[in-house]
């Protein structure tokens, strides 16, 4: 499993300059309210489209399910990588909030329901999409993803200059967030699993 | 000094003599691929090309050396040790048996006798008698002799 | 002599297509060759065998252990290469080799540079820079460095120039030389196999209709050309799997080799077909030869 792990993030590479891309643009020029959580977010998810794409485009499947590891690993790494991806997204807004007080000397907003809520955004995109890839293929989680997401990450956006500190709950609340993140990984795991079983991986 | 030079020269000679035999295979023959290893090999040994002890390349090697199915060399084999002209030591190889002279001479009585046979056979087929026969194979013998 | 791979009653549906429940076994030490039309089924079942795709019914065993269940351990021993192995384009050989080296314990880098010379190929070149045909030879890399004990290949030479596939052949003799090793080669190109192939497992319309050595194939079928006079008689019509009858004649394949020769006499010409005869003539004779086999 760990060995996919590093495989996933192997074949990224020079991509995470593309990331970076849109980091400078929603962390910098399109600068407001919730760009801490967009940042992260979109750092994670965009990692994650990445990579799906990567294997979907190049064909991968196969050779991946030749390599001496069980289904089940493959898939436990990718819900690794959702995590690894998150954290990495966590830091690289933790990088804008620094750069943005120390370079353009404002202070990026930021309250501690942020990090939960980054968490929820990005384990609802991870459940959502696996699951499907898994049982209708990479064409069908794509189309899932983008609507689904899209839909409400504009939203936000929209919304994010009527929203002054909105975004800040109860420690309660947070840790809804956190328990709700990790219950939609933990089942949709199972349901990725149950619909690898059934279809297999290519 | 000279001896070790000699014994040295004899060990050299016959690891070069060793596997010199060559097999020809036919693709348009009628028979079976095996049965055309089995013949060319049998020739070898009753013509002496191989002799007796002589190792024999491994069904595997020679599988390999012909491009062919080692099912089909393993069963050349199988023949030949049922012929009794080689031996099959698991772990060691095959090699050419222990023949004589006699052995040899009476092997080839035996295949000139099946040959007989054959001749009888069609001959009677055609209806020749077996003087007809006979004075069939004066007459090819004596030309035999004039060629030779 | 073992049974390296063993199929218990595997079944697989698709929508248009579907595999028969059926139930054979590869043996170690051996190469044997799975042929058939585009579509037999082949690809679909090399990808059970490989546990890429799951069986609608039936178990797999492999090395005596089953697919299923030990499916990690089974792959440390199977080399694989397959029309369809593709690799991450924007790598370089030597990252490619990084990325699959640390999955097997037996890994050997000396063993894969060897290959790779013999292949003419570099570990810098970068993989969307490689034709077709390397791109299959660095398959064959992969699946020969790590001391596999089974090499299972879709459809291998397909994409190949004539004179890397006799090579091919004779890199695979070589590596039977070692009789623990086993290889499952599926192909439609069938004159590969004629040579060396020592077992045929012929799949048609996803039905097994043999698994047989190719010295038993070679002495069932025969080839037979005759006069078209000779195919009225019932007795002699009802011998052939598949015909094809032209102006000057027809040619026919039986598969009964034995009874051939008193049946026909010496009206006909008999010759020993070509794995691409029988499959030829098993299609042109259609289901009713496959449902008769099995």
């Amino acid at each position: 499993m760990l060995l996919l792990l590093r495989k996933d993030l192997f074949i990224l590479r020079y991509y995470f300059l593309l990331v970076l891309l849109y980091v400078y643009l929603f962390g910098f020029l399109l600068f407001n309210n919730t760009s801490f959580i967009f940042v992260a977010a979109l750092s994670a998810i965009m990692l994650m489209t990445i990579s799906a794409n990567l294997d979907s485009k190049n064909k991968s499947m196969i050779v991946i399910a030749s390599l001496p590891v069980s289904s089940k690993s493959i898939v436990q790494a990718k819900y690794a990588a959702v995590l690894l991806f998150a954290l990495i997204g966590i830091f690289v807004s933790v990088l804008v909030y620094i750069l943005n007080s120390l370079i353009v000397g404002r202070e990026m907003a930021y309250a501690s329901s942020y990090v939960p809520i980054i968490l929820l955004i990005i384990a609802c995109y991870a459940s959502l999409y696996y699951p499907i890839y898994y049982w209708l293929g990479f064409r069908a989680s794509q189309v899932v993803s983008i609507i689904t997401v899209s839909i409400p990450l504009v939203f936000i956006v929209t919304l994010s200059s009527a929203i002054t500190d909105i975004l800040s709950f109860s420690a309660a609340v947070n840790a809804a967030f956190l328990a709700a993140s990790c219950l939609l990984l933990i089942v949709s795991y199972r349901l990725s699993i149950f619909f690898l079983e059934r279809k297999g991986l290519a | 000094m000279k001896h070790i030079v000699y014994i040295y020269y004899i060990y050299i000679k016959q690891l070069s003599m060793v596997m010199q035999m060559n097999i020809i295979l036919s693709n348009a023959s009628n028979d079976p691929i095996y049965v055309q290893i089995t013949q060319q090999i049998r020739s070898l040994i009753l013509n002496g090309t191989l002799s007796s002890g002589e190792p024999l390349p491994s069904i595997r090697q020679l599988a390999k050396d012909l491009q062919i199915s080692v099912i089909t060399t393993k069963r050349a084999y199988e023949e030949l040790e049922k012929e009794g002209l080689i031996d099959s030591v698991v772990g060691k190889g095959s090699f050419v048996t222990g023949i004589n002279a006699d052995f040899v001479r009476e092997q080839r009585m035996k295949r000139l006798e099946q040959q007989m046979l054959a001749v009888i056979k069609e001959g009677k087929a055609l209806r020749l008698s077996l003087v007809e026969i006979q004075q069939h194979i004066q007459l090819l013998y004596e030309e035999g002799d004039m060629d030779t | 002599m073992n049974d390296i791979i063993k199929l218990n009653n595997v079944s697989k549906q698709y929508k248009l297509f579907s595999i028969e429940p059926l139930s054979c076994t590869f043996k170690q030490g051996y190469i044997t060759g799975l042929i058939g039309p585009n579509g037999a089924g082949k690809t679909t079942l090399i990808k059970m065998i490989m546990g890429i795709t799951r069986p609608g019914t039936g178990e797999i065993t492999i090395f005596g252990q089953s697919q299923s269940l030990q499916e990690a351990e089974i792959k440390q021993q199977i080399g694989f290469v397959s029309d369809e192995c593709h690799y991450y384009e924007h790598l370089s050989i030597q990252s490619m080799k990084n990325i699959i080296a640390p999955f097997y314990k037996k890994w050997d880098d000396n063993a894969f540079s060897r290959l790779l010379d013999r292949f003419e190929l570099s570990p810098k070149m970068k993989i969307r820079s490689l034709s077709k045909g390397m791109k299959m030879k660095l398959g064959l890399a992969f699946a020969l460095s790590h001391h596999a004990d089974l090499l299972i290949m879709d459809e291998p030479t397909a994409g190949l120039d004539p004179v890397f596939r006799r090579e091919l052949l004779d890199l695979l003799a070589e590596i039977m030389l070692d009789e623990r090793k086993s290889i499952v080669f599926s192909t439609h190109i069938t004159t590969d196999l004629d040579r060396i192939a020592d077992y045929i497992a012929f799949l048609h319309h996803g039905r097994l209709v043999f698994n047989e050595s190719k010295e038993q194939i070679q002495e069932r079928y025969v080839l037979v050309k005759g006069p078209l006079s000779l195919l009225e008689a019932p007795s002699v019509n009802a011998v052939f799997i598949g015909v094809r009858e032209s102006l000057v004649g027809f040619e026919g394949l039986t598969d009964r080799g034995h009874e051939i020769a008193a049946i026909v006499g010496t009206s006909a010409q008999l010759s020993r077909p070509t794995l691409e005869d029988i499959m030829y003539f098993t299609a042109r004779g259609g289901k009713s030869h496959a449902a008769a086999i099995t």
